[in-house]
C-alpha cells in the first residue's frame, strides 16, 4: 500500500473506531468512551490556541512588527521602509497580557480592566448590529394588507399579509408587561399570543428534531460505507 | 480592603468599558466623509486588530487551565487520572503536529515567495522607473540601505541573475521529484507546466541583457512587463507544485490524521448521540396533553414531514404547506421575539458599555 | 432489553437501513432552496470581482452544513466565479481545506481538461478571529485581499492573479454563509455592509436554525437560503437538471435515511401518546 492511499485508510479506521467508542456510551457508560471523550477534549482545546497563532498573531501581527512583511529584493533594495508604527501592537498585547492577573489573588482585579474593555467594544458593536439588524425587520414589517398585483387582488397574497401582520402584533402584546393589561383591550388579547408562539415554537421543535437526526445519519452512513470498506481492505476483502 | 481602593479600581474598570466601545461608537456614527477626512478608514484595519489581539491574548488561559487541571489530577494520582493523560496526550500532539505542518508550511511559502520575487522585482523595477522619471506621480516605493537607489541596469541585471539560479533550482527540483515518486497524472501534468513557465521565462530573460544602463525606453518597459507576467505564471506553477508536495509531508499527513480521524469523528459522533436520544425523547416526553401543545406537535409535524422525501409521498402538498408555515405565522411569531430580543440587546449593550449593568465590576472588591 | 436501548436499536436500524440497500429518494421541492440556485445562478461577476464563503462550522454540525458547502461551491465553481474562502470558527479549518478540492476534483473528473485549481477558483484564507471586528475591517478596508494577507499556506492572497485585483468589498458580489451559529450568521447581517453596499447573502443553515433564518429572508437581508440537509439535496437536484452529469447519488442516500429517521420518530411520537392516551384512560377507570 502506497503512503497516497494509507494515511486516509489510516484516518477513516481510526474514525470509525472512535465513532464506535463514543456509540458504546448508549449501551452505558465505560472506559472506552470516557478515553475517547478526553482526547476530543485534548485535542479541541488545542486547535484553536494554535490557530489564532497560526493563522492571525504571527502573519497579522508579529510579522508586521518585526519587518517580515518586507521583501528583499535580488539587488538588495527592500520593498518598503520598515513601520515602527506597528510596534504599537505591543500595547494591545502588554494590555492583554493582563488578563493572567487572574491568577495571582492581590492582582485579579487588574484582569476585570481588560474584560470590561472588551466588553465596551462588544457593546459598542452590538448598538451598530441592532440598528443594521433589525431596521430592515422592521421595514419588513410594514406590509401591504391589500395586495393588487398587475392590476388584479391578490387574495392570497393580501390574507398571508393580513395574517404576517396580525400574528406580530399578537406576539409581540403578549410579551408586553408594562403598563395597561389589567382589563384593556390589549390585555384581554394578550393571551391570543400564546398558541401563534406554540406554532411557531413547533416549527423550531420539528427543525431541531431534524438537525439532530442529521447527525446520527451522517455517522451511521460513515461507519457503513467509508469505514466499513477500510476495514474490508485491511482485512483483505475489499 | 479599604473602600478608596475599591472605588478607584471600579472606576478604572468603568473607564475602561468606555474606552473599549468608543472608538467602535464613533466609527460608526461619524458620516464617512469625517471618517474619510481624518484617515480613519486607514488607520481602521490596525486599530480593529489591536482590538482583536487584546481578546486574543487569553488564549493562554485555556492553555494553563486545562494543564493545571488535568496535570494535577496525574501528578496526584487522582481519581480518573488515565483519562487525564489521555486528554493531555490529545493536547499536546494536536499543539506538536500543528506546529511541524505550520513550520513545514512557512519553509514552503518562502521558498515560493522566493520565486514571485522575480515578477514583483521585474514590477518594482518598472514602477520606481517611472516615478524617477516623472513618467508617473507617486513616491518611490523601494528602499536601498545604501541610500539611492541602484542603475535601472544594474537592477535588471540583478534580476536575470537571480531568475537564471531560481530557474536553475526550480530545473532540478522537478527532476528531483520525478525521479523520487511515480507521479500521479496530475502531477506529471503541473511539472511539464512549471517546465514550459520556466523555458518561457528564461527565453524572456535574453532580451532583458540588451536594456540599457540609464533608463527604461517604452520598448524595454514592455519587455519586462512581459518578463513579470511570466515570472508570475512561473511562480503560480510552482506554487501549485509545492503545495501538492506539502500536502504529502509527514507533518501534513499526521495533522490530517488528528484533525480528520480523531477530532471530526469524535465531534461528529458525540453530537450524533443526541440523534438517538432525541427519539428515546419522542417516544417517552412527546406528548399532547393540551390545545397548545397539540398546535405545537402540528406544526413540528408539518415541518418535519415537508422537508423530508417521504412528505410528498403521504400529501403532495406537503412541502408547500410547509413553506407557508414557516413563512408567515413562524416568520411573524418569530419577529415578534427577535424584536423583543434586539430591543433588550441594545438596552444590555448600553448599560454594558456605559457600565450601569453590572455591580460585579463596580462593588465587589475580587 | 430495556425500553429505551431497543428504541436506540430500531433508531440506528431506521438509519441504517436506506443506507445498506442504498435507497434514494427525490428530494422535496424546497422554493427556499430553488430560489438561491437562482440568486447564485444569475449574480453578474466580471473579472477580478469575487464571491466570499465562510464555512464556520466544525464537527458538530459537518452533517448538515458540509452537503451545503458542497452544493454552494460547485455552483460558484462551475460559474468560474474566484471564492475567497475563510472562517470565523476554528474548527472549520479542516473543511476549509479538504472540501473545495473535493468539489475541484470531481468536476475535474467530470469535465475531463478542465481544471478548477487553487488559487484560481479559490484561495482559502483560513481562520479569523474577532468576529464583528473583523468583519467591520474587513468591509471597510480598501483592498480586501491585502487585509486578509496571507493564505493558510502563508502566501500572500494578492500573488494569485484571480485575487490580485480585488479592492474593496464592492468586488465581493457574493457572499455565502454556511453556518449551524446564529451569532456567526448575525454578525454578517449585521456588519457585512459599507455605504448602502450590501453584497446577495446566501445562508445554509441547519435545521435547528430554520425559524429564524427565515425572517431574514422575508426582510429581504437574505436571498437564498438552504435548509439543513433537505435544501443541500434539493439544491443537488436543480444543479443536476442543469447539468446532468452531477453527481449527487451519495446526498440522496443520506436524505432519504433521514427521511427514514424521521418516520421513525414520527412513529414514536404516535405510539408514545397512544399509550399515554390508553394508560390515562384505565388509570381513571380504574
Amino acid at each position: 500500500m502506497d503512503s497516497a492511499s494509507f494515511w486516509p485508510l489510516l484516518s477513516t479506521l481510526v474514525g470509525g473506531l472512535a465513532t464506535l467508542a463514543i456509540f458504546s456510551f448508549l449501551i452505558r457508560e465505560n472506559g472506552f468512551y470516557r478515553f475517547f471523550e478526553h482526547v476530543f477534549i485534548g485535542v479541541a482545546a488545542g486547535i484553536g490556541p494554535m490557530l489564532t497563532l497560526r493563522d492571525f498573531l504571527w502573519p497579522q501581527i508579529i510579522d508586521p512588527m518585526r519587518g517580515a512583511t518586507i521583501t528583499t529584493y535580488p539587488d538588495g533594495t527592500l520593498s518598503g521602509p520598515y513601520q515602527p508604527l506597528y510596534l504599537l501592537y505591543l500595547v494591545p498585547m502588554i494590555f492583554g497580557a493582563l488578563y493572567y492577573a487572574l491568577y495571582s489573588p492581590r492582582y485579579a482585579w487588574i484582569a476585570k480592566v481588560v474584560i470590561g474593555f472588551t466588553l465596551g467594544a462588544s457593546g459598542a458593536l452590538a448598538i451598530r448590529g441592532f440598528f443594521a439588524e433589525v431596521i430592515p425587520q422592521l421595514a419588513g414589517s410594514f406590509k401591504p394588507l391589500v395586495v393588487i398585483s398587475s392590476g388584479v387582488f391578490s387574495w392570497s397574497e393580501s390574507i398571508n399579509n393580513t395574517l404576517f401582520v396580525a400574528i406580530l402584533l399578537l406576539v409581540l402584546n403578549y410579551f408586553f408587561f408594562t403598563f395597561g393589561r389589567e382589563g384593556s383591550l390589549q390585555g384581554k388579547s394578550a393571551p391570543l399570543g400564546r398558541p401563534l408562539l406554540m406554532v411557531c415554537f413547533g416549527a423550531f421543535f420539528g427543525s431541531t428534531v431534524m438537525a439532530r437526526l442529521a447527525l446520527l445519519v451522517e455517522r451511521v452512513q460513515f461507519l457503513l460505507q467509508d469505514w466499513w470498506v477500510a476495514v474490508q481492505t485491511i482485512v483483505g476483502l475489499g | 480592603m479599604s473602600a478608596g481602593r475599591v472605588d478607584v479600581r471600579a472606576r478604572l474598570t468603568r473607564i475602561a468599558t468606555f474606552l473599549g466601545g468608543i472608538y467602535f461608537f464613533f466609527y460608526f456614527v461619524c458620516p464617512e466623509s469625517m471618517i474619510e477626512q481624518w484617515g480613519i478608514q486607514e488607520a481602521n484595519e490596525p486599530i480593529s486588530n489591536g482590538f482583536i489581539v487584546v481578546g486574543t491574548m487569553a488564549i493562554g488561559l485555556g492553555i494553563i487551565n486545562i494543564i493545571s487541571a488535568h496535570g494535577s489530577k496525574v501528578i496526584f494520582k487522582r481519581r480518573g487520572w488515565q483519562y487525564s493523560v489521555a486528554l493531555l496526550v490529545g493536547f499536546l500532539a494536536i499543539i506538536t503536529t500543528t506546529t511541524a505542518q505550520w513550520i513545514e508550511s512557512v519553509k514552503v511559502s518562502k521558498r515560493v515567495h522566493g520565486v514571485q520575487v522575480i515578477g514583483d522585482f521585474a514590477q518594482r523595477i518598472i514602477e520606481d522607473d517611472q516615478i524617477v522619471s516623472g513618467r508617473k506621480e507617486g513616491i518611490v516605493k523601494s528602499v536601498s540601505p545604501a541610500g539611492a537607489l541602484p542603475q535601472v541596469g544594474a537592477r535588471i541585471s540583478a534580476l536575470v541573475s537571480y531568475s537564471n539560479l531560481q530557474l536553475r533550482k526550480i530545473n532540478s527540483e522537478v527532476n528531483e521529484s520525478r525521479a523520487m515518486s511515480r507521479l500521479s497524472q496530475a502531477e506529471s501534468e503541473l511539472l511539464i507546466e512549471l517546465e514550459q513557465a520556466s523555458r518561457d521565462l528564461e527565453a524572456s530573460a535574453i532580451i532583458l541583457t540588451q536594456i540599457p544602463r540609464d533608463s527604461l525606453r517604452s520598448e524595454d518597459e514592455a519587455a519586462l512587463q512581459a518578463f513579470s507576467q511570466k515570472a508570475a505564471r512561473l511562480a503560480s506553477a510552482f506554487s501549485l507544485v509545492m503545495r501538492k508536495n506539502a500536502s504529502t509531508s509527514l507533518s501534513q499527513r499526521v495533522y490530517d490524521l488528528l484533525y480528520n480521524g480523531v477530532f471530526n469523528q469524535l465531534g461528529s459522533a458525540m453530537f450524533a448521540l443526541l440523534g438517538v436520544y432525541i427519539a428515546a425523547a419522542a417516544y417517552r416526553a412527546f406528548r399532547i396533553r393540551s390545545v397548545e401543545s397539540a398546535l405545537m406537535m402540528i406544526a413540528a409535524l408539518i415541518v418535519m414531514l415537508g422537508q423530508i422525501s417521504f412528505g410528498k409521498h403521504l400529501y403532495s402538498e406537503m412541502p408547500a404547506i410547509c413553506q407557508w408555515l414557516l413563512e408567515v405565522p413562524n416568520s411573524a411569531a418569530f419577529r415578534a421575539i427577535r424584536l423583543g430580543a434586539g430591543v433588550a440587546g441594545l438596552m444590555l449593550a448600553i448599560r454594558m458599555w456605559l457600565s450601569i449593568e453590572s455591580t460585579s465590576f463596580t462593588t465587589r472588591n475580587k | 432489553m430495556e425500553p429505551r436501548r431497543l428504541i436506540y436499536l430500531l433508531m440506528i436500524l431506521a438509519v441504517a437501513a436506506p443506507v445498506m440497500f442504498g435507497l434514494s429518494q427525490a428530494p422535496s421541492r424546497l422554493v427556499s432552496a430553488e430560489r438561491m440556485y437562482s440568486v447564485v445562478d444569475s449574480v453578474e461577476v466580471q473579472p477580478g470581482e469575487v464571491a466570499l464563503v465562510w464555512l464556520d462550522f466544525g464537527p458538530n454540525t459537518v452533517a448538515e452544513n458540509e452537503p451545503q458547502a458542497v452544493v454552494l461551491l460547485e455552483h460558484l465553481f462551475r460559474r468560474r466565479i474566484p471564492v475567497i474562502l475563510l472562517s470565523q470558527y476554528q474548527q472549520a479549518e479542516g473543511f476549509l481545506r479538504r472540501i473545495p478540492q473535493d468539489v475541484a476534483q470531481r468536476l475535474e473528473r467530470e469535465m475531463p481538461g478542465q481544471t478548477w485549481r487553487y488559487g484560481e477558483a479559490w484561495v482559502n484564507a483560513g481562520y479569523k478571529p474577532g468576529g464583528a471586528i473583523f468583519i467591520q475591517s474587513l468591509v471597510n478596508a480598501p483592498d480586501i485581499t491585502k487585509l486578509l494577507g496571507r493564505d493558510v499556506s502563508g502566501m500572500p492572497i494578492s500573488h494569485f492573479p484571480a485575487f490580485a485585483s480585488v479592492g474593496g468589498v464592492e468586488r465581493v458580489k457574493i457572499v455565502g454563509e454556511i453556518t449551524g451559529l446564529v451569532g456567526v450568521f448575525d454578525s454578517i447581517v449585521q456588519f457585512f455592509q459599507k455605504n448602502g453596499y450590501r453584497p446577495t447573502l446566501v445562508h445554509g443553515c441547519t435545521s435547528i436554525t430554520i425559524p429564524e433564518a427565515y425572517i431574514f429572508l422575508d426582510s429581504g437581508q437574505l436571498k437564498g437560503l438552504l435548509e439543513g440537509i433537505a435544501g443541500a439535496a434539493w439544491y443537488s437536484e436543480v444543479l443536476k437538471k442543469h447539468f446532468p452529469l452531477s453527481d449527487n447519488s451519495k446526498l440522496l442516500v443520506t436524505n432519504t435515511a433521514l427521511s427514514a429517521a424521521h418516520i421513525m420518530i414520527i412513529v414514536l411520537i404516535l405510539v408514545g401518546n397512544v399509550a399515554a392516551f390508553v394508560s390515562r384512560s384505565r388509570r381513571s377507570r380504574g
